[in-house]
């Protein structure tokens, strides 16, 4: 699954205009509540982004069905089943 | 002549009696009979001529009035012509505007019918969409075990690094 390059270089900007007193701050929507590895990976992914020392903070919605779904103030980066069934839909009806 | 018993003063007196009369007669009652007569016979003639000059010009009249009348037929029948063909034509014409007209209103009924028919496939195929979706949704939600989620989710992550 890929990223678009655009919701990540949003991403990168509200962290980089965040006031440098707060703490940035990202919320991980999943199906279950995640485990070690899960998180691990996605610091990985934070911090080769450059987005380092951000906390992260968890919830659970079970219509996500799996995958995450990654929120920065309006930022939202979808790597959930559900949004990947929500853009099948959006092709289907760009082909229809 | 006395023996005879004619008396010759006498027969002298009639005759001037019958030459008196005669030229009475002729002069007051022959003549003016005669020239009665004769005018009489000159009117007559006159109106013989007047009623056969009457008839050459009744006959005249008459002619006239059948060329006229032909004529007049003729016109009328031209006439009569002119506006059948007319009448022919101005149908002819408004069958053709009419046929025009019902076949834009065909192709017009035709557009929308093939419109609506459009809109109400791709309403279908939406609606079909919608449902596959949802139902793919529901029965990936209700089917995938937690362990199987995790192994997606893990799967997500990893592409991403």
């Amino acid at each position: 699954m890929r990223i678009d390059s655009s919701a990540l270089k949003e991403l990168k900007i509200f962290y980089a205009n965040r006031p440098e007193s707060s703490t940035a701050k990202l919320t991980v929507i999943s199906a279950y509540k995640l485990g070690a590895e899960e998180k691990d990976m996605i610091n990985t992914f934070l911090k080769k982004n450059g987005l380092q020392e951000v906390q992260i903070r968890e919830k659970v919605e079970k219509e996500v069905i799996g995958g995450v779904i990654l929120v920065a103030g309006s930022t939202v980066i979808d790597l959930s089943l559900k949004g990947q069934l929500t853009n099948l839909k959006k092709d289907l009806y760009a082909i229809t | 002549m006395e023996n005879l018993g004619i008396d010759g003063k006498l027969m002298l007196a009639q005759l001037i009696n019958f030459a008196i009369f005669f030229f009475l007669v002729k002069k007051f009652i022959a003549g003016p009979f005669l020239k009665f007569l004769n005018q009489e016979r000159q009117n007559e003639k006159e109106k013989e001529e007047l009623l056969e000059k009457l008839k050459q010009g009744d006959i005249e009249l008459q002619s006239r009035e059948a060329k006229l009348k032909e004529g007049a037929r003729k016109e009328q029948g031209l006439i009569l012509e002119k506006a059948r063909q007319d009448g022919l034509k101005l149908r002819q014409d408004i069958v053709l505007e009419a046929k025009k007209d019902a076949e834009v209103i065909k192709q017009k009924a035709r557009k929308e019918l093939q419109e609506e028919k459009e809109k109400l496939y791709q309403e279908v195929k939406g609606k079909v969409a919608d449902l596959s979706l949802i139902l793919t949704e529901k029965a990936l939600s209700d089917s995938l075990e937690e362990e199987t989620r995790k192994k997606i989710t893990k799967n997500i992550l990893k592409n991403l690094n």
